[in-house]
């Protein structure tokens, strides 16, 4: 039944400065990269993909910004939380665990600007140490250093791990995207996932097409139902919508001339606008 | 596959994608036409931008849905832009549903909408939305509640639309005494065709742990397989009343709830909820059934079929 079920929440902590991390008590078999409805009675509900999806209880990993996530951000252990979900397709990677018909790619490269590292966690973490046959190459891009996440997790995930700031007060000097650039074509890498700011998922797509290497963009849009019905986050050019046949699409699928890709979105009205530079 | 005519425009299939459903863009009411779609009915255009209800917009119940989403719309002139891609690309009819906050204001915007972006660009029918059960608190009394204002929305539309020549449905609430008093009314004043039904109720879902209404408007107008009797019941007394072509919505999900509004008086069906339970293709599908159905009980025609219900 897609309707919200109020959960408790385990956990509230600080990931940075300026993210956070709830724990709910609620397990998911959901495929990383996959997203759920969160609920706050009176406040809103939103979408938001798992950051954690093993353990006791699913964690979503969010930067404290407008209203939802300032309410979010101020609740407690034991409050309720409604979740409803997972909805839409996650990362394929495929091999063990993947379905059928899906190449196995081995040497997987993942660009990750800002939170857009948290949907693709688990995808680490289940890959942790070249488990399952699988290299796994991070990217993560910040503003500045004290907006870095997850540190400690991907060093215990034992993956090779690159990092690069806007202000070149930690790693490498230069966007997450154009340090993907300068490596694609000697590393040999067989897939890109990304995920972060649309601009920057528009040059890895623009990179990963030259190099002719498949990638995986997860979009984010305005979003009603979560099942495909209302029409709220489809895409030009093709009317793909987020919600079911995302948030994870290849690139060929969304990076079309007259497409939204990198150029517009919709607001809450249906209203089609520019994405600003 | 089964063809049919709806106010003079010609359908491949008679399943036509009801207002509200994946509606907002060209692109997305493409998606459905080339999907198998007889016609398509893009999202209600208000008179101006409104971004709509807050989330939870639609929740499911036990047969069905509870649905607020406060008619969000960007306005006409970015629908206008919408339509007149949608018809670049496509030829599958297009409806254009739109609402007004006062009965005269649907005539300058039924004439906005229809002139489009000049000729061959507007719509292939229109449907004014007299009945949307989320928007009272702030629009009053649905129109379709009463015979005079319904009536004044249909006048006010056809004399600002004289010369433009798209024929007019009006879509009715099935949260009224009479459907019929109602549907004759706007037959009336004018109406090429009548949408039936919009969601029922409205309902409410309260979630026990928070205590609280999970819709953020508290209550939200229910669609889907529950009110498919109510909605054949409304068809039945609306074809009883008036001449002119009924489209039937509420809970079709299947080629023989398809046959049943036909039976009960229907000249096309509209589907929403479906595409929930079935994806997009629940269009072709419903079609194929309704096909298969028809051969099996002897059929030749939906004219043969349509309102046989009502033979004594």
């Amino acid at each position: 039944m897609n309707k919200p079920e109020a959960v408790e929440i385990l956990e509230v902590r600080d990931e940075s400065k300026f993210a956070k991390t709830i724990k709910l008590k609620k397990k998911l078999e959901a495929e990383p990269g996959q997203f759920v409805m969160l609920w706050i009675p009176r406040v809103g509900e939103k979408p938001f993909s798992m950051s954690r999806l093993d353990g006791d209880g699913i964690e979503i990993t969010f930067d404290v910004k407008g209203p939802f996530t300032k309410a979010l951000a101020k609740m407690k252990r034991g409050d309720l939380v409604g979740v409803r979900g997972p909805y839409g397709r996650g990362w394929m990677l495929g091999g063990a665990g993947g379905k059928s018909g899906e190449d196995d790619y081995k040497n997987v490269c993942i660009v990750a600007g800002g939170l857009g590292l948290a949907p693709l966690m688990p995808v680490i973490e289940s890959n942790a140490g070249g488990g399952q046959g699988k290299k796994i190459t991070v990217v993560n891009g910040v503003a500045t250093k004290v907006k870095l996440i997850f540190q400690k997790r991907l060093e215990k995930a034992k993956v090779e791990a690159l990092f690069t700031t806007d202000d070149g007060s930690f790693g490498k000097h230069c966007y997450a995207c154009d340090l993907l650039g300068e490596m694609i074509r000697s590393k040999k890498f067989d897939l890109v996932l990304t995920c972060g700011p649309e601009i920057m998922m528009k040059k890895v797509v623009d990179y990963c097409e030259e190099a002719k290497v498949p990638c995986q963009v997860s979009m984010e849009r305005y979003m009603k139902c979560g099942v495909g019905v209302c029409g709220s986050c489809a895409l030009d050019p093709d009317g793909l919508c987020v919600c079911k046949d995302g948030p994870v699409f290849w690139s060929k699928e969304v990076n079309k001339p007259g497409g939204d890709f990198g150029r517009h979105f919709r607001d809450k009205s249906g209203e089609k606008n520019e994405r600003g530079a | 596959m089964v063809t049919t005519e709806l106010c003079g425009v010609a359908l491949e299939n008679p399943t036509i994608l009801a207002s509200g459903i994946l509606g907002v863009t060209a692109s997305s009411l493409k998606r459905v036409a080339d999907a198998g779609a007889g016609a398509v009915t893009m999202k209600s255009v208000g008179a101006e931008k409104r971004l709509g209800h807050k989330n939870p917009t639609m929740v499911e119940v036990t047969g069905g849905w509870l649905n607020a989403m406060g008619l969000p719309s960007p306005g006409p002139e970015s629908a206008i832009k919408e339509i007149h891609d949608y018809k670049k690309r496509c030829g599958t009819p297009l409806i254009a549903s739109f609402h007004a906050s006062t009965a005269a204001g649907f005539g300058p915007l039924a004439k906005r909408i229809s002139e489009g972006m000049g000729p061959g660009t507007g719509p292939d029918l229109l449907e004014a939305n007299i009945s949307c059960p989320n928007v009272e608190s702030e629009f009053g009394t649905p129109f379709s509640a009463d015979v005079k204002k319904a009536a004044q929305v249909v006048k006010a539309v056809k004399s600002a639309t004289k010369g433009l020549e798209v024929p007019l449905l009006v879509k009715l609430s099935p949260n009224v005494p009479s459907i019929a008093a109602i549907a004759k009314a706007v037959e009336k004043a004018g109406a090429d065709g009548i949408t039936a039904i919009n969601t029922l109720g409205p309902g409410m879902v309260i979630d026990l742990k928070t205590r609280k209404p999970v819709l953020e408007n508290k209550a939200g107008g229910m669609s889907g397989p529950a009110v498919k009797p109510i909605a054949v019941r409304c068809v039945y007394d609306i074809y009883e009343a008036v001449k002119i072509p009924i489209v039937g919505v509420g809970g079709v999900d299947n080629g023989e709830d398809a046959a049943e509004m036909i039976m009960a008086g229907a000249t096309a069906v509209g589907i929403g909820s479906g595409v929930a339970y079935r994806g997009i293709n629940v269009f072709k599908e419903v079609a194929g059934e309704l096909d298969r159905f028809m051969k099996q009980e002897g059929f030749k025609s939906l004219k043969e079929m349509r309102g046989i219900a009502h033979k004594e």
